[in-house]
């Protein structure tokens, strides 16, 4: 099953679910696509594998983001000053 | 948009300086996590952020209400971390170099399952320095795409309109920076799972 090596796409629904991976992901496609893409997926662990992954690499990414801290009580007071010198504000908060 | 965004930006033209007390309340920590993602350093976001609300608070009028608010941040934000990446870069490491099949299409070297859930995976120190340090390695333009998309979960066209590119390209820039990211992700959890495998709380 793993791979470490360039191998080319096992076969041409290999290759289309690849280059519409992204869109199957986002609910971007017709149904008519979407079911075509499960049918393969139902069949090819490969592409269940890429789609599993590619959707644990997004969520993975999300809470990475979403679990960044405020911003500090430094960057803040300092973008106050900034603006207050470029005139944007009365008074540095 | 909506009417507290039209009454901010109704303000922002007239000059008022507490519409741009407003906007730093409402935006700085979104535009400052872009900025870090971008630049992939802390005080280039921080400069990146300042530039951004100056830029925002005093050109107002140029913005024209055909985006909301957030998306003309943004792609003030985008365009500023970009330049500097620009200004900073002689050349840019790509990954993208090895992982195009002969018809330019790509495929994933890493194949391998991932025996986790996203949501409970422990989201430790070297696990983000692994996620950030494959941000970096992105090509800008793919970089940019992800965030936008991905990470602030903008719509297409949002992000689109934020990099001033149209919904096709945006979904092909997309397409590679999580393929990519991907990529190096597998490459971490199947180095990590021989390694004892601590993946998951």
């Amino acid at each position: 099953m793993s791979s470490h090596h360039h191998h080319p796409p096992h076969s041409p629904q290999c290759a289309k679910l690849l280059a519409q991976i992204s869109e199957y992901i986002d609910g971007e496609l017709e149904a008519e696509i979407c079911a075509e893409i499960e049918l393969h997926l139902g069949d090819c662990k490969d592409c269940q594998v890429l789609v599993d992954t590619t959707k644990k690499t997004i969520a993975l990414y999300r809470r990475h983001h979403h679990t960044e801290p405020a911003l500090s009580p430094e960057i803040t007071a300092r973008l106050w000053q900034a603006l207050h010198d470029a005139g944007c504000t009365d008074t540095p908060e | 948009m909506n009417q507290e965004e039209k009454s901010l930006v109704q303000a922002l033209h007239r000059g008022d300086k507490y519409a741009c007390n407003d906007l730093v309340e409402k935006y700085s920590s979104k535009i400052y996590n872009v900025a870090l993602r971008l630049t992939g350093h802390p005080i280039e976001a921080e400069e990146v952020l300042q530039e951004t609300l100056i830029n925002a608070c005093k050109g107002a009028e140029t913005f024209r209400g055909n985006a909301s608010l957030g998306t003309w941040l943004y792609r003030i934000a985008t365009n500023n971390g970009l330049m500097r990446l620009r200004r900073k870069k002689a050349t840019v490491l790509s990954l993208d170099d090895d992982t195009k099949t002969g018809d330019g299409e790509f495929w994933p070297n890493q194949l391998h399952d991932w025996d986790w859930n996203p949501e409970t995976v422990a989201l430790d120190d070297e696990l983000r320095q692994v996620m950030d340090d494959a941000v970096d390695r992105l090509p800008d333009s793919l970089r940019a795409a992800f965030v936008l998309r991905d990470l602030e979960g903008l719509s297409t066209k949002e992000a689109a309109a934020a990099l001033n590119i149209t919904p096709s390209n945006l979904k092909v820039r997309l397409h590679r920076a999580r393929f990519l990211l991907r990529e190096q992700l597998s490459l971490y959890f199947n180095d990590r799972g021989k390694n004892g495998g601590k993946t998951v709380e």
